[in-house]
């Protein structure tokens, strides 16, 4: 980008007087980047409550179930399990075992304003709670909090690599407490996480928003802000969620957020219906068996409960081809900027996996 | 120009005499007066120069003449101990004390490493001038004339003859002993490197023919005086053929050297290091900030902001040729991604330029992270602190230490009821033994005090509204921008500049009997404009820069030992 072109829009931003006001907002608008993100996963410390089978068993596990005592047929083992992993199938396991997070908890949203005998409630008492796909990770390692590998490495890439940069700016903001009609873009941005003295990520940091390559992120979608708690229109969206193996995406449907806003940050839950076979075909992508051995977790079978706890937008055969589900995220203020006028996707539809 | 002339002389501490050689010298001129024609019509008063030096070659000097000569990537990292400042320059410094044995030992491991990449497979193709006939084995030929051209380039004059057979001697036989030719020139380039020569810079002088009675640099001597101060390196080829060949002791052949060396982009190079020298940034290298009061400030941050100043500094002297003074009511600076953040601003990556709008509180460097991070304490601002850094460094007005036996508790009570540092400070002013100095100090530092010990702004004190007005030297301003515009027109603001600028150059404290030369100066840096080119250009085509004062040798001593056979 031109210098010069830089040099005028800094000069365009800054308020007189040099500084921020004191709530953020600057023009009306205050941009946060994100830098925690996971599966709300509801847990007890022993896991016996929501996991009373105990937790599930990973591809060694899986594999010994499937072939103990079988030698030198190495078609028949080790490459039909990896055959398994790239394309599953949903017929019932009869030699494995999968266990699915159990009883009425768990973190999420409501996302179909419904109350329906598979919703959970969550901790505070919120009924009609859409996570299915906490019945899916819940009981695998991998995933659980604090220290589940998936769940560190997922986060960890998202924070060390730009192209996870996930943005969300407020603009026509009156107040950070309470203004019933913000608009609320999502971008990816170009740069990395600001830290401060100590390594934490930290608020005051600069982003680009990349109107190139991450042109396809970019969503634009009311909100409203009650009592500092920012809830969005639900909105089709695709976000960029690579673990540095190709440029895979997650494609959600009407996703949202609700997020507690301050000057400094932002925190709360995002959640919407997850396209299951976009889902599964980044996991065995993004992370090999031997890695998914880390934190015993049973790719195949969990294919087999995605599509099977599947919640909506049914396909023409009337098979649900999306699953609801629910991320813990936390994101810091930063200051967004814009090359360009980005050209952004209201309500689009959800991706496919056409090459991007 | 009147306005430019009356405003400089009056602001100066000389003005009255300035006034005098300006009005008398400027009347006669026919054609339109510039800056340039008025500033070259101020002549300069019979003088007796500066003393001749010895100075250990400083760590930036060695690693910019290493550059120069063999390129960039010819780097290492010597970690040659920093001078001891006095007189408000570390340039000072390195022409005072000894080198000890620890000190030695720091140049040869850098000789060691600079040998290595220079007769790496990689470089030598391109650094060596010949190639040896056989690689194992010695090449008297080719050794010598590689130690001839570098020995010129690196000792700032051409190697003797006796000196280049010894190099050349020691490169033949390492050569033949380790069967390899290049190892052989390592060494004899090493020993080359932590010769006296080299790291010594020792001044020579001789008769001045057109000043019977006087003595001056001899060319060489110039042409590093030169360098030394315009590029803070060792001159090259050309400034040295024109020493070699006599032209730059004629006024028109140094005229053109320096110009020449003006009009190089080294200037950027040499002036970086003056104003580091002169604003006291080496204090950067020991800075450090409470990182649970001020998390945002980093390391990154740390080094950003003395880069802020010396780029705004060089943009606006040097590229923009503008007045010193608006050095501190300007706007203009440049940020990079950590800046930003404590400015509340966005940037993209790398270093780009900004201009704060109008109405905004920072206005001048004085605004900018770097001085007002460095002279605050590490949990809090200090407006004795930014105070008296103000006076020392930029109007080179010293302040007396305090006394041993200061009570600081009221001070430093993290839970004072009292709020802001004003109230902190009067406490001072109801000390007699206090008072007297606080008065001159923080009057300043109270002005920075809407900017925190990390640089950001802020609008009040625990609660309090902070109130920045004061008086300078009996100027009212209100807050900052106000202090920039007092500090612009402030007499000493301008001389200050002068003084470090002959000081740094000469490499010398001035005296009380350099107060003409420094009228002189101070009068053709007014009447330019306050342009440093124009300084730099009056400074060193003067005589006061060139002119040797012959002083009696020293009593014989160790160290001086050194010198002696350095110089001879």
């Amino acid at each position: 980008m031109h210098r010069a072109f830089f040099a005028a829009f800094l000069a365009s931003t800054v308020l007189a007087g040099g500084a921020q006001a004191d709530d953020g907002l600057k023009d009306r608008t205050i941009g946060y980047v994100l830098i925690n993100k996971a599966y709300a996963t509801w847990q007890t410390p022993d896991g016996k409550k929501e996991c009373p089978q105990g937790f599930n068993h990973g591809p060694r596990e899986q594999f010994k179930e499937l072939f103990e005592g079988v030698t030198d047929k190495f078609a028949e083992t080790q490459l039909a399990y990896e055959a398994e992993i790239a394309f599953p199938g949903t017929a019932p396991e009869t030699r494995t075992f999968f266990r699915e997070a159990q009883g009425p908890m768990a973190f999420g949203l409501n996302l179909d304003g419904k109350v329906g005998p598979n919703d959970f409630v969550s901790p505070e008492g919120e009924k009609g709670i859409d996570h299915q796909m906490y019945r899916v990770v819940g009981c695998t390692e991998n995933y659980r909090g604090p220290d589940g590998s998936a769940r560190h490495f997922i986060e960890s890439y998202m924070q060390k690599f730009n192209y996870n940069r996930w943005l969300l700016e407020l603009a026509d903001v009156d107040s950070l407490a309470n203004d019933d009609d913000v608009t609320v873009t999502i971008s990816r941005g170009l740069d990395p996480l600001a830290t401060d003295a100590a390594g934490q990520f930290a608020s005051g940091g600069t982003q680009r928003v990349d109107t190139r390559r991450g042109r396809e992120f970019i969503y634009t979608m009311k909100g409203r802000i009650v009592d500092g708690v920012l809830t969005t229109t639900p909105t089709d969206i695709t976000f960029p969620e690579s673990q540095q193996r190709g440029f895979p995406y997650q494609s959600v449907h009407a996703w949202r957020a609700r997020l507690k806003l301050t000057p400094e940050g932002a925190s709360g839950l995002m959640a919407g219906y997850m396209d299951v076979e976009r889902w599964y075909h980044n996991l065995p992508q993004q992370w090999s068996t031997h890695h998914r051995s880390y934190g015993a977790e049973p790719m195949p079978s969990q294919y087999r409960a995605a599509v099977r706890l599947a919640d909506g937008y049914p396909d023409a055969s009337g098979k649900n081809t999306a699953i609801s589900t629910a991320w813990e995220v936390r994101f810091a203020q930063a200051l967004i900027m814009h090359p360009d006028e980005p050209k952004t996707v209201a309500g689009k539809g959800v991706k496919t996996d056409v090459a991007r | 120009m009147a306005h430019f002339t009356r405003k400089a002389l009056r602001g100066s501490g000389f003005g009255v005499a300035a006034a005098a050689l300006l009005m008398g010298c400027s009347a006669p001129s026919q054609k339109a007066e510039t800056p340039a024609t008025q500033a070259s019509a101020i002549a300069e008063p019979a003088n007796d120069g500066s003393a001749k030096r010895l100075r250990v070659l400083t760590e930036a000097q060695y690693l910019n003449t290493l550059a120069h000569v063999f390129g960039p990537d010819v780097k290492t990292e010597p970690h040659f101990p920093p001078a001891q400042r006095y007189d408000g320059l570390l340039a000072l410094g390195s022409a005072r004390g000894g080198v000890g044995g620890a000190q030695l030992e720091l140049y040869q491991k850098a000789a060691v490493v600079v040998a290595g990449l220079i007769t790496n497979p990689e470089r030598r193709g391109y650094l060596m001038p010949c190639k040896p006939a056989d690689e194992k084995a010695a090449d008297r030929a080719c050794a010598n004339q590689f130690l001839a051209y570098t020995g010129r380039l690196l000792s700032r004059g051409a190697l003797t003859p006796t000196e280049i057979a010894g190099f050349t001697e020691t490169a033949s036989t390492s050569a033949a002993s380790l069967k390899d030719f290049y190892a052989g020139l390592g060494i004899a380039l090493e020993a080359m490197l932590v010769s006296p020569k080299i790291l010594f810079v020792a001044e020579r002088a001789e008769p001045d023919p057109k000043a019977p009675g006087q003595m001056r640099l001899d060319a060489v001597s110039l042409a590093t005086r030169l360098s030394l101060f315009l590029w803070n390196a060792a001159p090259d080829d050309a400034v040295l053929k024109a020493a070699e060949s006599g032209e730059i002791l004629t006024p028109k052949g140094r005229a053109r050297v320096v110009n020449m060396m003006l009009a190089s982009p080294r200037i950027e190079t040499g002036m970086r290091a003056f104003f580091d020298d002169m604003f006291a940034f080496d204090d950067f290298s020991t800075l450090a900030k409470d990182p649970k009061i001020y998390p945002a400030f980093t390391g990154v941050t740390a080094q950003d902001a003395r880069e802020e100043t010396l780029r705004t500094v060089i943009d606006h002297l040097i590229t923009k040729n503008g007045d010193y003074r608006d050095l501190f009511t300007t706007r203009e600076t440049f940020i990079s991604p950590a800046l930003a953040a404590m400015y509340k601003l966005p940037a993209p990556p790398n270093w780009t330029p900004y201009t704060f709008p109008e109405g905004a509180p920072r206005s001048g460097i004085l605004t900018q992270i770097s001085f007002l991070a460095v002279h605050s304490h590490p949990g809090r601002s200090s407006p004795t602190l930014r105070g008296k850094a103000l006076r020392e460094i930029l109007l080179c007005q010293p302040v007396p230490s305090p006394p041993p036996n200061v009570d600081f508790s009221a001070v430093e009570n993290p839970n004072s009821p009292i709020k802001t540092a004003r109230e902190r400070i009067n406490i001072h002013q109801k000390n007699p033994a206090c008072a007297g100095c606080h008065k001159i100090m923080d009057p300043m530092g109270l002005a920075l005090e809407n900017f925190d010990s990390v640089g950001r702004y802020r609008d009040t004190e625990k609660g309090e509204k902070i109130d920045a007005s004061g008086t300078l030297d009996g100027k009212p301003f209100q807050d900052v921008v106000g202090l920039g515009k007092v500090l612009h027109d402030h007499p000493s603001l301008t001389s200050c500049l002068v003084k470090r600028a002959y000081s740094y150059s000469t490499g010398q404290p001035t005296k009380p009997s350099d107060k003409e030369k420094l009228e002189f100066i101070n009068a053709r840096f007014a009447a330019s404009g306050y342009k440093l080119p124009d300084l730099l250009r009056t400074i060193t085509l003067s005589n006061a820069f060139s002119r040797i004062i012959e002083t009696p040798a020293p009593a014989k001593t160790a160290s001086a030992d050194v010198a002696g056979a350095t110089a001879k």
